[in-house]
């Protein structure tokens, strides 16, 4: 009996005692080679065009470190709203054991569906955060809003907001990065070029809802992101 | 001996804390499992009534005018009586008829065509539809926030002031939820408190041979969409689930409606095209769209029995139940 409760007082002190460590992933906005700033006019394809991203908001969940093949450390629930319009959300800082060896980052894009189909959730999760569709029930998983001279609209305006759950049109999407080994202080391009050269945005400029032009345009989602260090 | 006192004193603390305010949700041992998953939102008498008075108060609209109550009466177990298309603000009118509330924690999705997957998120359709509430979610917490009303309420309910997205629409769910209808003499025969007339019993048989494989006991409602044969409205152009699904197979299709009540929540039809259940019959015996596996044949003194089947459906008590009414202070 005395064994015992040794036993379960030593694994008590190990649980407490094992080490944690913070890393860091900032995600940076990018088109090509320039920094975005939003309400900003940038110009591309040889100055030809002109784009200004007015907004700019993702999910990011599920993330996992892997060491090759192998999850070694997962964290659960964790759910991240990223939001240029607030710079210090674009950082995200995760409490790992120290002892963690990894070379491989993996990232939801998105709110995966078994969440999705639960019930009413707080946090980031909360549908004041202007990220949940009132209509019909799913989360948006990536919003992009802004003004493009090529854009044959309104005030050439254009709005992606991509999201769903529901087969076929679940647009949850992941994203896995390949990483210095162990490295603590990560910086992710998040380069919106890959998204729009790859647009027709003359004629797709306005997805509001999943469908089948909302499933394409995700794919190239996981292009975006680029580990930078 | 002291184990046994000790499980004895752990189930006293467990029991007390969890005691007084949490509630146990009731419904008859006929009735199946409910879909909805009360381990992420357990009822509580305080969060019930933050519900009830966010249900009856116009303040979840742009304008303070329309309340959930406003298109979901009590007195019509929570439907629109009159009215063939919802209303909203500024006097607009939807394009369905509001339906009637009751056993939702049965629903396994909600809305006639099915957009919502769960009752949590339902309530912001109408708050944020333009033609209903007209109002945004983000804004409508901080103008409760602003009343010296609400944040007491969350905070009893919630155990926090600080009003959220996640706790408004639970509490209005946990209201819903509250709502069920079991007490019609449909269901005093089933409990054997009562019998049928033989006109009823009659009418029962009819049911049971030709409704009840869409409006199935004993919720009278298979929570399926199906297409009914009825044309599509050129002024409405309402093409159901298909608008949902984006799938050509489910144009026409439906969420099939609950029988219970259904002298109180008149007109009929996702549209409200039908002043009276007559007419609902009509459509069903005769309407020469209809396929021949919807469409049934019926005397008129089958129609008579069917139709007092019908009414012993109707659950009085649930729809005067004081405890569901406007909350008096």
């Amino acid at each position: 009996m005395k064994k015992v409760i040794f036993i379960y007082f030593i694994s008590l002190v190990g649980l407490y005692s094992q080490e944690k460590t913070d890393i860091s992933i900032s995600f940076n906005p990018i088109f090509e080679d320039s920094s975005i700033l939003l309400d900003e006019v940038l110009y591309y394809n040889s100055d030809n065009d002109s784009l200004v991203i007015e907004s700019l908001r993702f999910y990011i969940s599920n993330i996992q470190l892997l060491q090759n093949n192998e999850v070694v450390y997962t964290i659960n629930d964790g759910y991240y709203l990223l939001d240029l319009e607030y710079p210090e959300s674009m950082n995200i800082t995760l409490s790992i054991p120290n002892n963690l060896n990894y070379n491989r980052l993996s990232l939801g894009i998105g709110i995966d569906s078994t969440t999705n189909a639960k019930g009413v959730m707080g946090g980031a999760l909360d549908p004041t955060k202007g990220m949940y569709w009132t209509w019909q029930s799913g989360y948006i998983n990536f919003k992009l809003e802004g003004v493009s001279n090529k854009c044959a609209t309104r005030k050439n305006r254009f709005q992606y907001h991509l999201g769903g759950y529901q087969s076929p049109f679940n647009l949850y999407q992941t994203v896995d990065l390949v990483l210095r080994n162990n490295n603590k202080n990560l910086v992710i391009d998040v380069d919106i070029s890959e998204l729009i050269l790859d647009l027709d945005l003359e004629n797709i400029n306005q997805i509001m809802s999943p469908n089948t032009e909302a499933l394409k345009l995700t794919k190239l989602l996981p292009q975006i992101f680029k580990i930078k260090n | 001996m002291k184990q046994k006192l000790i499980i004895l004193l752990s189930c006293f603390v467990l029991l007390t804390a969890f005691s007084s305010d949490l509630l146990v949700f009731i419904y008859p041992d006929y009735f199946p499992k409910p879909t909805y998953n009360f381990t992420e939102n357990p009822l509580s008498i305080n969060k019930i009534e933050l519900g009830r008075a966010l249900f009856y108060d116009p303040i979840l609209s742009k304008d303070s005018t329309v309340s959930c109550a406003s298109c979901h009466s009590p007195y019509n177990a929570f439907a629109h009586t009159d009215h063939d298309l919802s209303h909203g603000i500024n006097d607009s009118i939807g394009t369905r008829n509001a339906p009637a509330l009751f056993n939702l924690a049965w629903g396994k999705s909600f809305m006639w065509d099915g957009a919502i997957h769960n009752l949590d998120v339902q309530a912001l359709a109408p708050i944020s539809h333009p033609g209903e509430m007209g109002e945004d979610i983000a804004s409508l917490v901080s103008k409760l926030q602003n009343t010296s009303k609400y944040p007491n309420l969350f905070k009893h309910a919630f155990g926090d002031k600080n009003i959220t997205g996640e706790h408004l629409l639970k509490a209005i769910s946990q209201f819903q939820l509250t709502l069920v209808s079991a007490n019609s003499k449909y269901d005093s025969v089933r409990r054997k408190e009562s019998y049928y007339t033989e006109q009823e019993s009659k009418g029962y048989e009819i049911f049971k041979r030709n409704c009840n494989s869409c409006h199935t006991e004993p919720l009278f409602t298979n929570n399926q969409f199906e297409r009914n044969g009825l044309e599509i409205d050129t002024t409405l152009n309402d093409y159901g689930r298909m608008m949902i699904s984006n799938n050509s197979k489910d144009s026409a299709f439906f969420k099939v409606p609950s029988l219970r009540n259904l002298s109180y929540t008149y007109p009929y039809m996702h549209d409200g095209r039908y002043r009276k259940l007559k007419d609902v019959l009509n459509h069903y015996t005769s309407d020469p769209s209809l396929s021949n596996s919807t469409s049934i044949k019926l005397s008129s003194n089958d129609k008579a029995d069917l139709i007092a089947f019908l009414l012993t459906l109707n659950d009085r008590k649930f729809v005067f139940d004081p405890k569901h009414q406007f909350p008096r202070e």
